[in-house]
């Protein structure tokens, strides 16, 4: 698990955005989870992040990075992991850069193959990740991976922070709940819908049960009679 | 017989005629006999190798006429060999508005990819009308050990999924295109429609189970009591009642998939370990996945030809 | 034909002569009293077990034992032995004319009843397994010729009434001893049809590895050979026991050396069996697992009384000294009848031990309701026995050389002796 490195280019804007982040984040994910559209939803399009304190400043308490407010479902401070993609790069360019033109502006554009900048909310993230995973793409365009939804990143499947963790539930990414399920090496057990139920069992009438019952004293009452006929003789 | 003392020899008279002088006729009768045997022995064989010589030349020549994209000719031996089998002419009862087309659906599952939620066990019995009490399921999730395809040590009721350590099959009727069902069913009960599925025409079914001691998949199940589906879940489209006392199975969701849905299991899903499509069709994932992946079949040493194939 | 006996039995009150036999109903009339507690006994059993199958008709499925697990149960393991029990009459007849065995000949009319009333008891059995069973004609509508059940069933059918036309022409003695040898001809292939058709049902099936193999077949004949055998003898030592008739002990013998030797043939054709699946060379896992569980596993307590009961069988007949007695003999046909039994159930559950998918499942005992169904086709079965002992002329006179006679009124003579006897002593008193 590696935090996000501070791009130190710009030192002030550096520390600021390490304090706001989190809590930016924290919040688009309270509002998220707040907003029942967004919650139930099995995919709005696109990833869930918007630029809320351009409209919602947060203010930190003097002299510390807390909040001065304390946010509702208990989302006090949020860190983004990365697994896997913690690998794309280190220091000044770190692993952020690879795919975000400037992550700094929360969350700012995307970096497309050729160069162009796509945006979060409504370009086709999904050629962020064809920079890499050109196959894999290709393979999902065509049907053959997965599921055939918006993009590799909504609709549930890959987390794209961390995109081995594979979403069964659609999910507010960064939440933290529900089914998750990992890549094949990784993966941890989880309890499945239930197994195959038992066959019926076997129904006996009472009234079969007492005519039988009935019958077979009848029967062994005469077989005693054979029996101790042949006997007597 | 009376015992001849006399020594073998001239002495014994024109009459005794010595099994030493062959005959002409004695001869040509020998021949005739010989000639009798071998044709005997010769014939069937000829017969036998005739349709295999016929059929394999017919083959090279289908082959060959289907040759100009190399493509195609991966998949044709698959589509020939899934024929109709014991189709009554109309399809059967409760899919008589949707009769078959021209598709032949096959299945193939991703086994990297699946990690045994049951998520396609219940999304079936929810859309199939299977009785929430009849102890069976369409589909079986078994949990299989790592480097072998080993059923014996498969275990159907894990508890816990998504296990590194194992890896999940999920199994259901095949839609053999030799299914052995349909060949051992007294009454033409069951049958393989022209679209690769196999159904079962639960009128007529009397109920003798044989279909499913010879399905080496135990893909079919008998309905021991009356199938109990609450009112509000029941699925008007597929039947409840008339399977009380008959066998039931999958039938790829015959209801959706004629009318151009998918079936139930692979909408559920959530990984996307399921494909179901046209194997006529170049360009649907099925036919992608068998031409681009490494595939194999259950038991296909039986020989049944079953149309799920599951790649890693 | 009948002409010398005949007069006799129309005289005598209660007989019906109809399609060409004396039937003695009036035999009935003077049964002990034993002989109705007997038939009371059987009727009640028949009687339960008609309350179960209404029970079954009723409910369905669910009050059987079997599941998807064990789809077929008891009436399939009856079915098996049933009409393996009435093959093996039908080989004793079979040898008389076919291999000369002459000595059998007084057990013909016995093993021809036999055979055909335990094919009905078989397919009896069947009929109960079916919830609609109106939906067998389907059978007719539109059979599969790739199915096996369709061969054993009509095999079935054709054999019961084969045996009850055989069973006429014996005892009418309609066209002689040439028809006789032609239904022997006709016969013995339809036995040996009949049990390799039923062997099929369980052989052709790739899916049960335990029943893929092909000496299912002899495996069936010979197992029928010897119970039917088995049964015969205990059938001809009763049919002695309540009627006057007296069969030769060397015939008895006789039959006792062929049961011996058909008992070996079948006991090595099960060792043969499980050393295949077991000798290094060819054991697969899916054949050692499933057969491992009868060996030494949940179902030993049902395999190896088959192999005991069937070899203590084979050792009482083998010595010569004490093969004569009958006591030995009947030892030895009770205990293999009962050996074959459990084999009987042991080849079904060796195919359902485990599911195809390599899944154990629950041991299968038959539920109540199968059992009482089960025993009151035994039942009905022996109580048409019980009924034809008394009716049918089912002994042979000793003046027809060809076995074909008439009901002789032992009693009537039996009396008429005996005041005859009174009467010359009266006489010679006076």
């Amino acid at each position: 698990m590696v935090r996000s490195p501070s791009c130190s280019a710009r030192p002030a804007w550096g520390r600021l955005a390490r304090r706001v982040l989190p809590v930016v984040l924290a919040s688009v994910a309270l509002l998220a989870a707040a907003t029942p559209a967004f919650a139930g939803q099995a995919s709005s399009g696109g990833l869930l992040f918007y630029p809320c304190t351009s409209c919602h400043p947060v203010h930190l308490i003097p002299g510390t990075e807390t909040p001065d407010r304390k946010l509702p479902n208990g989302f006090e401070e949020h860190q983004i992991e990365l697994i896997g993609h913690d690998k794309l790069g280190k220091g000044e360019d770190g692993p952020c850069m690879a795919c975000h033109d400037e992550p700094t502006r929360n969350p700012g554009k995307l970096k497309a193959i050729d160069g162009s900048l796509i945006d979060v909310k409504t370009g086709d993230i999904a050629l962020v990740c064809y920079r890499c995973h050109s196959s894999k793409y290709k393979e999902w365009k065509a049907g053959t991976h997965g599921k055939r939804k918006p993009s590799c990143v909504s609709g549930g499947c890959h987390d794209p922070h961390t995109p081995q963790f594979i979403y069964a539930q659609p999910l507010v990414p960064f939440a933290g709940t529900g089914f998750q399920f990992k890549a094949v090496a990784d993966r941890e057990p989880f309890a499945p819908l239930a197994p195959p139920a038992p066959a019926p069992a076997t129904v006996i009438p009472a009234w079969f049960a007492i005519v039988e019952a009935l019958g077979v004293v009848v029967a062994g009452g005469l077989a005693g009679g054979l029996v101790l006929g042949r006997l007597k003789r | 017989m009376k015992r001849n003392d006399e020594p073998i020899g001239r002495e014994q008279g024109a009459e005794d005629q010595p099994s030493t002088t062959l005959s002409r006729r004695r001869f040509l009768q020998g021949l005739g006999y010989a000639a009798g045997v071998t044709a005997a022995g010769v014939v069937p064989a000829v017969l036998t190798a005739l349709p295999q010589a016929t059929s394999a030349a017919e083959a090279q020549t289908a082959e060959s006429a289907a040759a100009p994209g190399g493509e195609e000719n991966a998949l044709a031996k698959i589509i020939e060999e899934d024929q109709p089998v014991n189709y009554p002419g109309k399809p059967v009862w409760y899919a008589k508005d949707k009769p078959a087309g021209k598709e032949k659906w096959a299945m193939v599952i991703d086994v990297k990819a699946c990690v045994g939620c049951r998520k396609c066990v219940y999304a079936c019995v929810r859309e199939n009308n299977i009785g929430r009490t009849s102890g069976f399921t369409y589909i079986q999730v078994l949990e299989m050990e790592p480097g072998s395809v080993d059923l014996e040590t498969a275990n159907a009721n894990y508890e816990e999924g998504g296990r590194p350590d194992k890896w999940y099959l999920p199994v259901q009727c095949m839609h053999c295109a030799k299914p052995t069902c349909v060949y051992g069913c007294p009454v033409k009960a069951t049958w393989k429609e022209p679209d690769g599925i196999v159904v079962i025409d639960y009128d007529k079914c009397i109920a003798c189970r044989n279909c499913m001691i010879t399905c080496p998949y135990f893909a079919r199940h008998f309905n021991w009591v009356e199938p109990e589906v609450p009112k509000a879940e029941v699925n008007p489209d597929v039947p409840l009642e008339e399977k009380t006392g008959v066998v039931e199975k999958c039938t790829f969701c015959i209801q959706r998939t004629r009318t151009g849905g998918t079936t139930a299991c692979t909408e559920a899903c959530p990984v996307g370990a399921r494909k179901f499509g046209d194997l006529n069709d170049p360009n649907s994932d099925v036919s992608i996945l068998l031409k681009t992946r490494r595939a194999f079949r259950l038991k296909e040493e039986l020989g049944t030809g079953p149309m799920i194939w599951y790649v890693g | 034909m009948n002409d010398a006996s005949t007069t006799t039995s129309e005289k005598r009150p209660g007989v019906i002569h109809f399609i060409g036999i004396d039937f003695d109903f009036g035999a009935l009339k003077k049964a002990s009293p034993r002989y109705w507690m007997w038939v009371g006994i059987l009727g009640m059993f028949v009687l339960m077990g008609l309350v179960a199958w209404a029970t079954f008709l009723a409910k369905g499925g669910v009050v059987f034992n079997q599941r998807d697990g064990s789809p077929w149960g008891l009436w399939f393991t009856d079915y098996m032995y049933y009409v393996g029990l009435a093959a093996g009459g039908l080989v004793v007849y079979a040898s008389v004319h076919l291999f000369g065995a002459e000595q059998y000949k007084p057990l013909t009319r016995i093993a021809v009843l036999q055979a055909g009333v335990f094919t009905m008891m078989a397919l009896l059995g069947v009929m109960t397994d079916f919830e609609k069973p109106i939906r067998l004609l389907n059978m007719l509508i539109s059979p599969n010729p790739t199915a096996p059940f369709v061969y054993t069933g009509s095999a079935a059918g054709l054999y019961m009434v084969l045996c009850f036309i055989d069973l006429w022409i014996i005892i009418t003695g309609t066209g002689g001893e040439k028809l006789a040898f032609t239904m022997t001809l006709i016969a013995l292939p339809a036995a040996v049809y009949l049990h390799t058709t039923t062997a099929f049902v369980l052989a052709l099936n790739k899916s049960r590895e335990l029943w893929h193999s092909a000496v299912m077949v002899p495996i069936f004949l010979t197992s029928a050979t010897a119970s039917g055998i088995a049964v015969l003898f205990i059938f001809a030592y009763i049919f002695q026991a309540v009627t006057k008739v007296r069969f030769k002990p060397s015939m008895f013998r006789s039959l006792a050396t062929l049961m011996a030797t058909v008992i070996i043939i079948d006991l090595f054709l099960l060792i043969v069996e499980i050393g295949v699946v077991f000798w290094p060379t060819s054991a697969q896992p899916g054949h050692t697992v499933r057969m491992i569980e009868f060996i030494a596993g949940r179902y030993a307590v049902f395999f190896l009384p088959v192999l005991i009961l069937g070899f203590t069988a084979f050792t009482l007949l083998a010595r010569r000294k004490t093969r004569h007695l009958p006591a030995v003999q009947l030892t030895a046909s009770v205990l293999y009848v009962i050996a074959i039994f459990l084999k009987r159930y042991v080849l079904m559950a060796m195919g359902f031990s485990y599911t195809p998918l390599g899944q154990p499942t629950q041991i299968y005992s038959p539920s109540a309701v199968e059992i009482f169904i089960a025993l009151g086709i035994l039942a009905f079965g022996l109580l048409f026995i019980t009924a034809s002992i008394k009716v049918l002329p089912l002994q042979m006179p000793e003046d027809d050389e060809h076995g074909h006679g008439h009901a002789v009124d032992y009693d009537a003579e039996f009396n008429a002796e005996t005041a005859r006897l009174a009467a010359a002593e009266v006489e010679v008193a006076s």
